[in-house]
């Protein structure tokens, strides 16, 4: 008789606990509150397994050891006195840093003042210089990146229009070696390493008001792709001359292939070496 | 800073593109006119040329009748040889150290020529050839192919043999059947 009254409850919670977002309501009301009449049901175990479900998520800590069962021995001599644990002892020590402060306190705010007071102090003549010297750097160094992409456009377009002389020179069998590409060639190249040795310039003797430590960064891929370009751009000029002074021998060819395949190089090194800071 | 190196680009491009001094520059004219050295008139010293000219379609073609695509190989006295291309102007030139007197054969898709007549730039610029390479429009230059830049004279070429069509005359041809050397380079 009981049973069948309970019935229709249970099956009201089990659907209500089905149609809800997460069994946590079955938590929330333990079905030994809904027994009308206190009597212990059979579905008091409900609440036990809720509990287990609990420890499972919930790590709780370990209880202090009761203080009526004894310790277990562990190998120690009988002469040993019996030890029983006792709790932490309460820690009144607070470092000063935590500490709030009377202002805040007497503030009545909530806010912690973890550092006290600052007080404004004026700035020394070394500050002021390295203050300086740090906005210079940074106005040169804001040229140097405009004037450095400036040099990579160069560069790229120098690369191009060399490629088109080379076809134009040596492609297939009966090229048409009109040498329309060779004076923007020229010019372009020109143009590309006086871009290049300015920008150097500016990023070489800018001023470091301050250490920087040599490390693996941004930085230092900057440098040694630049430096690579560095030593690319210095062989093309010789290479490029020297390639020109060829004009009419068998071996121009051969020196233009060396000629471009460092043109190209150094370009990928002043396109990575720009990357470490853009991206 | 970006807007004025465009514009400084841009301005370097277009000063440059007007040059006339290129592969293509005066078919047809003697060539060691200036690329020769010794000489305040060899203006293009820093290029001398051992063997240089320009190959046309026809005796009377006009200068921008250049024949592109034709091989010329020269060989010279020490059998040393060069393997060379006329451009689209028709003009080829070398700076390869020969030692005249020069062979000189054509080929043009598949057929083949040769000179007769073994020249040296004695031959062609006489008393002046100082400094100077084998200049072949020296000799072969409108409207008389057979007159030399110190007045000498060449006979008369005959009809261009060695293959048919698309041979451009040397004004001197190779008879038919004639061995020719194989290609420097090939």
């Amino acid at each position: 008789m009981n049973r069948l009254r309970l019935q229709g409850p249970v099956a009201l919670l089990l659907a209500l606990a089905l149609a809800a977002p997460g069994a946590a309501s079955a938590e929330a009301n333990p079905v030994r509150q809904l027994q009308p009449d206190g009597a212990a049901p059979e579905l008091q175990v409900l609440p036990g397994l809720v509990d287990a479900k609990k420890k499972k998520k919930k790590k709780k800590p370990a209880p202090p050891p009761d203080e009526g069962t004894p310790a277990p021995d562990l190998g120690s001599t009988p002469e040993a006195p019996e030890t029983t644990p006792t709790p932490a002892p309460e820690t009144t020590d607070v470092p000063p840093a935590a500490k709030p402060s009377p202002a805040s306190s007497a503030g009545g705010d909530m806010n912690f003042d973890l550092l006290g007071e600052t007080k404004p102090r004026e700035r020394t003549a070394a500050e002021l210089a390295i203050a300086q010297q740090a906005e210079v750097r940074r106005t040169t160094l804001t040229i140097h990146q405009t004037a450095g992409l400036a040099t990579l456009g160069l560069l790229a377009a120098t690369v191009l229009v060399g490629q088109f002389n080379y076809m134009d020179k040596f492609a297939g069998s009966a090229p048409s070696n009109s040498g329309k590409w060779e004076t923007t060639h020229s010019v372009l190249a020109f143009a590309t390493l006086g871009g290049f040795a300015a920008t150097g310039m500016l990023g070489l003797f800018a001023p470091v008001p301050y250490d920087k430590p040599v490390k693996a960064d941004t930085t230092l891929a900057h440098k040694l792709c630049m430096g690579a370009a560095t030593l690319g751009m210095m062989s093309e000029l010789g290479l490029g001359v020297y390639t020109a002074s060829r004009e009419g021998y068998g071996n121009q060819k051969s020196v233009a292939q060396a000629h471009q395949v460092i043109g190209f190089s150094t370009l990928v090194f002043m396109s990575a070496g720009a990357s470490a800071f853009l991206f | 800073m970006v807007r004025l190196f465009g514009a400084a680009t841009i301005l370097l491009i277009a000063a440059g593109c007007q040059s006339d001094n290129s592969p293509v520059m005066r078919p047809g004219e003697d060539c060691m006119t200036c690329h020769c050295t010794g000489d305040s008139s060899c203006r293009a010293s820093g290029l001398p040329w051992t063997a240089a000219g320009t190959v046309f379609g026809a005796y009377d073609s006009p200068v921008t009748g250049g024949v592109q695509g034709v091989h010329v190989m020269i060989w010279d006295a020490l059998d040393a040889g060069v393997l060379l291309t006329t451009n689209e102007a028709g003009n080829f030139y070398t700076g390869e150290p020969l030692t005249p007197p020069l062979r000189v054969y054509i080929d043009y898709q598949g057929s083949d020529a040769g000179m007769l007549t073994q020249p040296t730039p004695v031959m062609i610029y006489g008393s002046g050839a100082a400094g100077k390479g084998v200049g072949c429009n020296g000799c072969h230059q409108a409207p008389d192919p057979t007159t030399c830049t110190n007045g000498n004279t060449l006979p008369t070429p005959p009809t261009p043999v060695g293959g048919g069509a698309g041979i451009p005359p040397l004004g001197r041809v190779a008879v038919p059947g004639a061995s020719f050397p194989t290609c420097p380079g090939s």
